[in-house]
């Protein structure tokens, strides 16, 4: 399980803007590289990143193989009702991983 | 013959030799050279003038009569040394036949080529050299401002801030929790965060051997890294944490009355906490015209003239120095090149071409030295690394080598700062 | 670190080669002596035996 790092305020006001911030480990080998002996290394990037809000998206990002490795996201959402915030990434390999947070709106 | 004639007269500073071909003035009026900032890179580029172009009117413009060294006042942090060890007077620029004026520069007018001091004194130059250092950048981290370095120190001015970290890690109680905050890239001494942390480690490893040195770092990867890890896995486990860019150590913020450091990720409140700053090139850098955008000086590699103002020379800390690091070595090499080059110019010749040493050595520990060497030249309008050459001390060296190293450490402050200021 | 002072021309020029070729035991200055050809390291010894 890759680890991550993840800030998301665990309380908010009703209609507030938070911002969510998060960063993953993953080397996101490109697939242009080579070894020193010629063999191509084979590309291992995260593709996708899907940020939902009480089932709901609210936020999707593609990733392509000019991204550094650890990807670092950041984004904002306005604070409607109480409930889990999930964050999910996929990519090559069957990489796949998904974190929870519970907020409490009021 | 001919090839060696010629590289006679290019190599220029090698291992602080200036190979050059004594200038002759065709000027009738003797040539007259200011330099601002009585640092490593200042003080030796007035004198370097003045030993080249002896007939040359040199005028060094610092606003302190003491200078305070910044190589080894980590030691002075750790309580390993004094601060007195530290401080040089002029005496010795003034006895080389530079005139020093105790001041501080206010404005530079490039087009009347005068620099106008606090007193409102205007001294006229035929050519500038400015080596002003560094200033912290107030605006690069929210919550840090001059009132905050009061109760979180940078100490990357050597001196009071230097004092004030050393008296608040003395009177912490065993058990204290240390945070230090690095910023990015570029900032002045490129190892100087790492070496901190090992002597501030050191420091409570014997003293207060309860607490222990949060690092929160905006990077992934520093100099002589393997070198400073493999240190801190062996000498100081207990005592040391280092927080990488990619395991949340970027502080965003920070709040002084709370002691609190805001990473993108956590809260660290600290007993002690010294904040280093994101800085850029000293004020009188943007004053003159000499930075650009990014709050540093651009230059020409050979000759160290400003890319943006004619007949200002730039080096040191300030200056954009291509592959050299922000060092006292590398300021002192810079200068050397920088007096040859003005001392040739001056004189109506080509400057040569050079090459230029750095080394910066680290203290992990008391007789735990480390360093990082390289040599560089102008390629494609940039200092660049010479290839094949340089590279930090071995990972696997034994430890009469470590133990040399720190020797050598202090030799070379000793010989530096005798050469600067003796 | 062998000292410089009161060295001939000749034999910076060889202590040089042999921090270079890594035959002479060196902490730093093996890395520093790759950084000069031949003829630069030939310049440095002339001018370091003309100092007193």
């Amino acid at each position: 399980m890759a680890r991550a790092l993840i800030n998301i305020p665990p309380k908010a006001k009703r209609g507030e803007i938070i911002t969510i911030r998060t960063l993953i480990s993953h080397h996101m080998e490109t697939g242009f590289r080579y070894t020193t002996t010629g063999t191509q290394i084979p590309r291992d990037i995260i593709t996708t990143f899907v940020a939902t809000y009480n089932g709901e998206e609210i936020f999707r990002a593609d990733l392509f193989p000019a991204i550094a490795a650890n990807p670092f996201i950041t984004f904002t959402t306005v604070a409607t009702e109480s409930g889990t915030i999930a964050l999910s990434w996929s990519g090559d390999n069957g990489f796949a991983a998904t974190e929870q947070v519970q907020i409490t709106v009021e | 013959m001919s090839t060696r004639h010629r590289s006679r007269r290019d190599v220029l500073a090698g291992l602080g030799a200036v190979v050059l071909a004594a200038p002759s003035v065709s000027a009738q009026t003797a040539p007259r050279v200011v330099v601002i900032g009585g640092g490593f890179g200042g003080a030796t580029a007035a004198r370097e003038v003045k030993r080249l172009l002896p007939n040359a009117e040199v005028v060094l413009v610092t606003d302190e009569r003491t200078f305070t060294a910044c190589p080894f006042s980590n030691l002075v942090l750790a309580g390993m040394r004094d601060i007195s060890a530290q401080q040089f007077g002029y005496g010795g620029v003034e006895k080389a036949g530079v005139r020093i004026a105790f001041s501080a520069a206010k404005a530079v007018d490039a087009r009347a080529r005068s620099v106008t001091l606090g007193d409102g004194t205007r001294l006229a130059f035929d050519r500038l050299i400015a080596s002003p250092g560094i200033d912290i950048r107030w605006d690069g981290l929210e919550g840090y401002n001059e009132a905050a370095a009061e109760r979180m120190p940078h100490a990357w001015k050597a001196g009071d801030q230097t004092l004030l970290l050393r008296r608040q890690l003395e009177a912490m109680d065993d058990g204290g929790l240390v945070v230090m905050s690095v910023p990015a890239n570029p900032f002045r001494c490129p190892p100087g965060p790492y070496e901190r942390a090992s002597l501030i480690a050191h420091y409570l490893k014997t003293r207060k051997p309860k607490s222990k040195l949060l690092v929160l770092d905006a990077k992934d990867a520093f100099s002589k890294q393997r070198l400073f890890q493999a240190a801190w896995k062996s000498i100081y486990p207990d005592h040391l944490e280092w927080v990488s860019l990619s395991t949340g150590g970027k502080v965003l913020s920070v709040d002084p009355a709370t002691m609190t450091l805001i990473t993108e990720f956590g809260r660290h409140t600290a007993a002690v906490a010294n904040v280093i700053p994101p800085q850029k090139a000293a004020t009188i850098a943007t004053t003159a015209g000499i930075a650009d955008a990014t709050g540093w000086c651009p230059i020409d590699p050979a000759t160290f003239e400003s890319r943006l103002v004619a007949n200002i020379h730039v080096l040191g800390d300030a200056a954009i120095a291509g592959a050299m690091p922000k060092s006292a070595f590398a300021a002192n090499a810079q200068a050397k090149v920088c007096a040859a080059a003005v001392a040739s110019l001056l004189s109506g010749a080509p400057a040569p071409e050079p090459k230029l040493v750095n080394t910066c050595y680290s203290l992990v520990a008391p007789e735990y030295g480390i360093s990082v060497a390289g040599v560089y030249h102008p390629v494609g309008g940039v200092l660049a690394e010479v290839k094949g050459s340089g590279g930090t001390s071995r990972l696997d060296a034994a430890p009469d080598v470590r133990a040399a190293e720190a020797l050598f450490a202090e030799g070379w402050f000793k010989t530096i700062t005798h050469e600067v200021f003796g | 670190m062998p000292p410089l002072a009161g060295r001939s021309a000749a034999d910076i020029v060889r202590l040089m080669a042999a921090f270079r070729g890594g035959t002479q035991p060196a902490t730093v200055m093996d890395r520093i002596a790759k950084g000069f050809s031949e003829a630069e390291t030939e310049a440095i010894a002339a001018w370091y035996a003309g100092q007193k």
